[in-house]
């Protein structure tokens, strides 16, 4: 069987892949572990299940939330790595949530 | 309905929403579930998350890579005759939807309203009964490190290796217990990965024991013996009645700790062996899925054989709530065999329950498939036993070490927050806000009331997380829909 490759665009980078990809094996085969940062402490997230469960691997594709180990790829499809993985579409966290998870958990 | 459209996807216009059974999950239990109660004429939904049927186990190829290398692969085979199968029935498949919700409504002939979602498509689907077949998910013992990138679940291999082909990275760890860790070895190998290791918390005699049990599956056995082969023949290093206990790494994963176990369990942290990897895949057995009975308030078992928990059902699935019945490893660990064979008995309930088989169909075809099923449970029980987790492992979990991935809470957190007077789980999670991070407490649950138990002392039951929707996160401008403030009428105020 021949293989079809596929491009897609990964925080305007581009990669090739084989069609019926996930994004997060693309990602993880191209060496790219890091995915995102936890919002609590910005420690480095990326995948982990691999099944659709733990919900870490959580990617910006065409503005919609999607889970990176569940999203299959196609041609030309443009993907946006999260600087944080709970933060809202349009970029940044609010000021305010950003000082409370800087307050969360400062007794441990 | 439309006619000859056997799959759809949210997008495509679903025609009829009403179903006399929809079948949640088509892995091998849900797929045999959806099949025989649409052989026997009722109408059938079968939804999923993935693009076709399988599950995990029986999972199909996605890439050209994955064919190849899964060409011959017994798993392929079953789900290549399953995804047939389903192909010929009436069964309407809805493939890559998210179920956020399941609601019990008072309805004549539509106890249950489903709530679908993908990707800005939202869709409701009501049903008169609810097959729940979720299968099971993977549950990693914590140790300091484990939430470095690079550190996947077990089945996180096994998919990767059945969907796409191949594993990531250079230096490839694989470490737990149960049957399932020398699959994927065998699997990654054959896929030019050799792993640089294999960490097994068994004892071989462990595996002795549990080769008497799977005696009884020829088949299986003869898998086993080919798996363990191939990886000797490749010199793999196995480190038998061992276990990660650290990940080190500056972004990733760059090295692990591996410590060997004692006969209780407790790892020996004077003896530690590090070893640079860069990818792990680690799994201590599996979990049932169970948060759709346990939202509809179905009666769950404590079951430390069967994953944990178990769902209370009669022998065709049935369970305590009226119309819902459970297939499956989501009702309790058994395997990929057994699952299939109760899912096709739970489709044969929900004929019955209809009424469109007589008593005399139910029971003899309910007789084979249980005796089949009770064939199959030798194995499934050998299989399990390798995957319980001892208490003494679990106490030996250093305090700093995270447990709830979503929220950063840690042991340290669940031991203060006993010593503040909590002692069970629900408290726990207004306490610490351990489980109402975005997995909702499906990969931490069982090792958090592990180690509330451990902290509080006693041996009372800690319960369970009450479920609650949506259950998989979801933007709130899909529920609200787009509007201003405009659109919300005001009434005119009342003259002073």
């Amino acid at each position: 069987m021949t293989t079809v490759r596929v491009s897609i665009y990964i925080d305007d980078a581009l990669f090739q892949c084989e069609a019926g990809s996930t994004v997060a094996s693309v990602l993880l085969t191209n060496d790219v572990y890091t995915f995102s940062t936890h919002p609590v402490d910005q420690s480095p997230r990326g995948a982990f299940c691999m099944m659709g469960a733990c919900q870490a691997c959580r990617i910006l594709v065409d503005e919609h939330w999607q889970q990176a180990c569940q999203c299959a790829v196609s041609d030309g499809m443009k993907i946006r790595l999260p600087d944080e993985l709970n933060m809202p579409l349009s970029g940044a966290p609010h000021s305010d949530t950003a000082s409370i998870n800087a307050g969360q958990h400062s007794n441990d | 309905m439309p006619v000859n459209i056997a799959m759809i996807e949210l997008s495509d216009d679903l025609g009829d929403t009403h179903f006399d059974v929809a079948v949640l999950g088509a892995g091998p239990a849900g797929a045999n579930a959806a099949i025989e109660a649409s052989s026997h004429g009722l109408t059938v939904a079968l939804i999923d998350e993935a693009a076709s049927a399988g599950g995990q186990v029986w999972r199909a190829p996605s890439t050209a890579s994955a064919m190849q290398l899964n060409d011959n692969d017994a798993d392929r085979l079953a789900g290549d005759e399953l995804r047939v199968c389903l192909k010929a029935s009436s069964v309407l498949r809805i493939s890559k939807a998210v179920v956020w919700s399941v609601v019990k409504q008072d309805l004549a002939n539509a106890r249950y309203r489903v709530e679908l979602h993908r990707k800005g498509c939202m869709k409701t689907i009501h049903a008169h009964q609810l097959v729940v077949a979720l299968g099971a998910v993977e549950r990693v013992v914590p140790f300091p490190g484990w939430t470095l990138p690079g550190v996947f679940g077990l089945a996180a291999a096994t998919a990767m290796l059945k969907r796409d082909g191949n594993v990531p990275g250079h230096q490839v760890a694989i470490a737990g217990q149960g049957p399932l860790l020398f699959a994927v070895a065998a699997k990654a190998l054959s896929a030019q990965k050799p792993p640089q290791i294999i960490v097994d918390a068994a004892a071989r005699r462990d595996w002795m024991h549990s080769a008497i049990g799977m005696a009884r599956s020829y088949r299986q056995l003869m898998r086993g013996a080919k798996w363990m082969g191939s990886l000797a023949l490749a010199r793999v290093s196995t480190l038998t009645r061992s276990a990660i206990v650290a990940a080190h790494g500056n972004e990733r994963l760059q090295a692990i700790d591996i410590a060997p176990l004692a006969a209780d369990g407790a790892p020996d942290y004077d003896r530690l062996r590090r070893i640079e990897i860069d990818t792990l895949f680690i799994g201590n057995g599996l979990s049932p899925v169970a948060e759709i009975p346990r939202l509809l308030g179905a009666t769950i078992h404590r079951d430390s054989l069967r994953g944990g928990f178990s769902v209370a059902r009669d022998q065709f699935g049935r369970t305590d709530v009226n119309g819902l019945l459970v297939a499956g490893d989501g009702a309790g660990v058994y395997g990929a065999v057994p699952s299939a064979i109760a899912g096709t008995l739970a489709g044969l309930a929900c004929a019955r329950d209809s009424n469109k088989v007589p008593d005399t169909v139910m029971d003899r075809r309910g007789l084979y498939y249980r005796q089949r099923y009770r064939r199959s449970e030798s194995c499934a029980d050998a299989s399990c036993r390798l995957m319980q987790v001892p208490t003494a492992r679990m106490d030996a979990i250093p305090e700093h070490t995270i447990v709830c991935r979503c929220e950063m809470v840690s042991r340290a957190d669940i031991s203060a927050a006993a010593s503040n007077g909590v002692s069970r789980m629900d408290e726990l999670k207004t306490q610490t806000r351990l489980g109402m991070g975005a997995c909702q407490g499906r990969m931490c649950e069982r090792n958090a009331a592990s180690l509330l138990s451990l902290a509080v002392g006693n041996n009372k039951p800690v319960g369970m997380l009450t479920q609650r929707i949506p259950l998989r996160p979801l933007p709130v401008n899909q529920l609200t829909g787009s509007f201003t403030y405009d659109d919300i009428p005001v009434p005119a105020a009342a003259p002073i």
